[in-house]
């Protein structure tokens, strides 16, 4: 009897050692550059380096200082949010009739909206700007939340289709005897089923689109411009700002981070409870 | 509210949305919609320029596209002053440049015409001249017209070894706005601790005060050694140029192999490997830049511009101890200094040049930088010669020896450093870069890899026209 | 009750709209691809496209520059999978033995998947610093200094350790969401029948989590195969091509060189590689499930 409590409390260390040891390992660097972004760049670039320091805000008052910043912000929010939109209401509906229909064409349609994902982005920014200069589309928010879905949506696609995969058709069925329609059941019954997989999916959907920088650069100026191209100017090696770069990262991954948290109660069980416990 | 409720209630709102963007309504700003160039402003309905004749292209819109850089941050700061006096207004995009390369070059390609301004370095020089994208500046600079060319603006007070740089078949491509040249810095006190009581003049100096630093277990020497036309590529000719090398012999046939190149970039890769810091086969300018300001670095070879880098007390811990010399030589004299520039052009397919020539002439001119050196302190890359001679900027910059370090690094340089008169010098830069970064690295020998590149030029040379057959 | 056909037509209209936008979106840029694979079209070059035909495929599989970063893909994305996926299924194994703080522990782990590539990067490669980095000054307590990054033997497996930082937490949380769909009753069942805990993960959790592996497996293959930022921030490719994906080497064709015909032939090569790729992956899958 001892021994054997004795290995559980000796695993059950373990698991907490190994969990620990993950944390440490991914939260580190996060701490690294967030308190680099409080150093002036000669206490920044210190070394051995310098775990006590006199913080200071300079970088990021300078970030500031530039005015078109809090417009890229917004436009960063209208891109992002359009796309989380866009993703839900086109993929969800789309992975619910992918999941029941049950055709022969199902997977071939499955597989032509992860195209949408395989192909490199390198190789569509000139197509896709030519194409949007002569539609008028650059610099244009529109524009912008078109390209992004070409990954938004199949994320959502794929992701949804599995959550509802798991949900067993008995409960739309007893439903739809009772007079739904199909979208009614849909709506009413199956959606509040996976409706946290649904937040985790939007999470997800934003991280992407709030981070895509590649076709943000080519197709905007200075209307549409959002806030991970504007940033990204000081991250560079060229001018070594560290103090900058070190506060520039740290707006970029706020935004999201801080959404992140306050909705994490919903990530957390979303994830965790993605369909009906068999 | 229960969850089932707030879901099914944001999936309704979601879809409607959802529809309603995807039908495509151009949401944005009202001057978002336009993808294409900016209507000429200054024009009215009646073909006729609007306001008076000291603004004859108020109302005109300018679009300029540039990188990042110090300058840029200090003079934008003044562009208001410029929009209350032309009417012009300026709409100023800054990309750094690595990105703004691909940003700049598929606006060009696709003719869109939305930017009057950008970027051109004597690297792109010759391509975008030869793909047709740069309005060649000659004419505007000789126009007699004051509302076309300001009577004072002086083309000869750019400092020519910019200029001669952007200067494409006899036609300028650019009015630099920021300029370099190669020099070596060092620290005065790191070199009295271990006896150099000379400053190195040629390579093998530099190479007998390295092996005296080593002593005092500081890392002797900073070289770019990362592939690239612009990085590795950018400080190597002053090698190869010292041993007696050459990128091509007068037929235009690369010799890159020859004993001269091979024992140059052998003694690059020594010095790197031996009296650099560790880890400095793959390191950029960056790297040393922050060691020099860090105090581990003794010596840094490499572009003039980094001066207020160290003298910045926010920025580096050696202030008082670091000092300029001129690029090092060879010994038999031989030898050559980098220069580079970053410069405005004139984008052809912009609809409002005369107004963007108003502004490229301002923004470069003698005066907004005299300005800027004196208001900032910090900015001393002017490319004007009247300013570098002012005594108030002297000064401010002509302290650690740097000013006369660069006019003397400037005589040395060559047009020919780089082969930046070849369109594809990006390409040819770059393999030139990997084969000295391999030796670097210690991927073949010096020898090997040499003739390997030479053997692949020949090719491409021959392949493109650029060998007299 | 709606008629079956009545049902079936609700189910595809509702599948309508996103196939509209992605058909909007894909297909031209997937023609342009093949078209520009055809031709000698340099951004810079002011007489235009001209027809080459097969040229640039020929030229395509001689180039020894290609061939080179198939084999760094292959290596890339194999070093991916192989520390990513079992971190996964470990990480889900210790934290179904942790009860308590286990929503803190998982909120805990996601800032490294917010953070955008470029920062990571950024982050990285100070830490790689050879003397500086902080890498380099805990190791140095064992004495280890060395060029994490410009030392050929170890640029491609410091690259795989910052994709494992940046992606593993999507990786963990997706298998989580699996796991936690598996009923504990299964496991009560399993443990009166005397299995252990290996057993137990054998038999009861991989099999049902077949699901969620595919879903970090394919995307993984096909995220790690895009991946761009920490390549290009961190080496270029280097030192040489030790770190040449084969999508950093058409980035550079394209971007660098201006090359659009060519870059769009090592495109067209990409795109039928992951197709590939995903067609093999899912028939496994898909056998695997209805077993």
């Amino acid at each position: 009897m001892n021994r054997s409590l004795f290995k559980r409390y000796l695993s059950k260390i373990g698991c907490y050692a190994v969990t620990v040891a993950l944390i440490i390992f991914f939260l580190f660097p996060i701490y690294y550059i967030v308190t680099m972004a409080f150093k002036v760049d000669v206490d920044a670039m210190a070394y051995p380096p310098k775990w006590i320091f006199t913080p200071t805000l300079k970088n990021f008052v300078e970030i500031f200082q530039d005015g078109a910043l809090i417009k890229s912000l917004i436009n960063s929010v209208i891109v992002s949010s359009a796309c989380v939109l866009v993703g839900l209401a086109a993929g969800t509906p789309a992975a619910y009739a992918l999941s029941r229909l049950k055709c022969r064409w199902v997977s071939s349609v499955m597989f032509f909206i992860l195209a949408a994902r395989l192909i490199p982005p390198m190789s569509m920014l000139l197509p896709i700007f030519s194409l949007f200069v002569k539609l008028n589309l650059v610099d244009t928010h529109l524009g912008l939340i078109l390209l992004n879905l070409t990954f938004v949506l199949p994320l959502n696609v794929w992701m949804q289709k599995s959550f509802f995969d798991e949900v067993p058709r008995e409960m739309e069925e007893a439903a739809e005897i009772d007079g739904c329609t199909v979208i009614q059941a849909f709506v009413l019954v199956v959606l509040p089923l996976i409706a946290q997989a649904l937040v985790a999916t939007a999470i997800f959907s934003w991280i992407q689109a709030w981070n895509e920088y590649l076709f943000a650069l080519t197709v905007t100026r200075s209307n549409a411009r959002t806030i991970i191209v504007a940033v990204n100017n000081y991250i560079n090696f060229e001018q070594m700002q560290w103090g900058k770069i070190a506060a520039t990262s740290v707006i970029i991954s706020l935004p999201v981070m801080v959404f992140s948290f306050f909705v994490r109660k919903y990530l957390i069980s979303g994830l965790s409870a993605g369909g009906v416990k068999a | 509210m229960k969850p089932k409720k707030l879901i099914a209630i944001l999936a309704a709102l979601s879809m409607v949305s959802g529809l309603l963007l995807s039908v495509g309504c151009s949401s944005g700003t009202e001057s978002s919609s336009s993808g294409s160039a900016p209507a000429s402003g200054s024009v009215s309905a009646t073909g006729e320029a609007s306001g008076d004749a000291d603004k004859p292209y108020a109302g005109t819109t300018i679009h300029v596209l540039l990188n990042t850089h110090e300058y840029y941050d200090i003079a934008d700061t003044y562009i208001p002053e410029f929009e209350e006096a032309t009417g012009i207004d300026v709409v100023m995009e800054h990309v750094e440049r690595v990105s703004l390369a691909t940003k700049q070059e598929m606006e060009l390609g696709a003719h869109t015409g939305a930017y009057d301004i950008m970027l051109i370095d004597p690297s792109k020089a010759t391509r975008y001249y030869e793909a047709g994208w740069v309005e060649p500046l000659g004419e505007w600079i000789a126009s007699e017209d004051p509302a076309i060319t300001d009577p004072d603006f002086d083309i000869n007070d750019y400092i020519s070894a910019y200029t001669d740089l952007l200067t494409v078949d006899g036609n300028l491509c650019g009015l630099p706005a920021v300029g370099e040249t190669t020099m070596l810095f060092y620290r005065k006190d790191l070199f009295e601790q271990a006896g150099i009581d000379k400053v190195p003049e040629t390579w093998d100096e530099v190479e007998q005060a390295c092996i005296k630093l080593k002593a005092l277990d500081v890392d002797a020497i900073g070289l770019r050694a990362r592939a690239g036309e612009g990085l590795n590529c950018y400080i190597w000719p002053s090698f190869l140029y010292a041993y007696g090398g050459s990128y091509v012999d007068e037929n235009g046939y690369p010799v890159l192999n020859s004993p001269e190149a091979v024992a140059a970039t052998q003694k690059f890769a020594d010095m790197i490997n031996n009296y650099g810091p560790v880890g400095g086969s793959d390191m950029t300018h960056a790297e040393h830049i922050t060691s020099f300001q860090q105090g581990n670095l003794a010596m840094f070879y490499d572009a003039s511009v980094f001066n207020n880098n160290f003298s910045d007390p926010e920025l580096s811990k050696v202030t008082d101890v670091w000092m300029a010399a001129p690029a090092p030589m060879g010994s038999n004299g031989q030898g050559a200094s980098a220069a580079a520039t970053h410069a405005l052009m004139l984008v052809k397919d912009s609809k409002n040049k005369e107004a963007a020539w108003q502004f490229m002439q301002w923004y470069t001119g003698k005066d907004l930088q005299r300005r800027v050196a004196l208001d900032s302190k910090t900015f001393g890359a002017v490319v004007h010669q009247s300013v570098m001679d002012d005594p108030e900027y002297l000064e401010i910059f002509g302290g650690h020896n740097w000013v006369e370090s660069f006019h003397k690094s400037l005589e040395r340089m060559r047009p020919d450093y780089r082969l930046v008169s070849y369109a594809e010098w990006p390409y040819i830069g770059d393999r030139i870069g990997r084969a000295i970064q391999d030796t670097i690295t210690g991927i073949g020998t010096a020898q090997e890899n040499m003739d390997a590149l030479n053997e692949e030029l020949t090719q491409f040379f021959i392949e493109n026209g650029y060998v007299k057959q | 009750m709606q008629s079956k056909i009545a049902q079936k037509r609700t189910l595809i209209l509702m599948l309508v709209p996103c196939l509209v936008i992605l058909c909007v979106i894909i297909i031209i840029p997937l023609i342009n691809l093949f078209v520009y694979s055809f031709y000698d079209y340099k951004l810079s070059n002011p007489n235009g496209m001209e027809f080459i035909g097969w040229k640039n495929y020929s030229k395509v599989i001689k180039d020894k520059e290609f061939l080179n970063s198939l084999i760094v893909t292959g290596k890339y994305v194999f070093g991916v999978l192989i520390t990513q996926i079992p971190m996964g299924l470990l990480f889900v194994e210790v934290l179904s033995h942790i009860k308590k703080g286990s929503g803190l522990i998982k909120s805990l782990i996601m800032p490294p998947m917010v953070v955008p590539g470029v920062v990571a990067a950024v982050i990285w490669r100070l830490m790689y610093h050879p003397s500086t980095g902080l890498i380099n000054y805990f190791l140095g307590v064992f004495g280890i200094e060395h060029a994490w990054l410009a030392d050929p033997k170890t640029t491609l497996a410091s690259l795989i350790v910052v994709d494992f930082w940046q992606n593993t937490p999507f990786v963990i949380l997706m298998m989580l969401a699996g796991r936690s769909a598996i009923s504990d009753d299964l496991y009560e069942a399993g443990k009166i029948d005397g299995a252990n805990g290996w057993q137990l993960f054998r038999h009861i959790t991989l099999p049902l989590l077949r699901g969620s592996l595919m879903i970090c497996i394919l995307f993984r293959i096909i995220d790690s195969l895009k991946g761009f930022a920490h390549i290009s921030l961190m080496t270029a490719g280097g030192p040489g091509n030790v770190s040449t994906t084969i999508n950093y080497y058409a980035y550079r064709m394209a971007f660098t060189y201006t090359d659009i015909g060519y870059s769009s032939t090592l495109g067209v090569f990409m795109l039928l590689m992951t197709t590939l790729l995903a067609v093999v992956l899912l028939k496994i899958f898909n056998k695997g499930a209805s077993n």
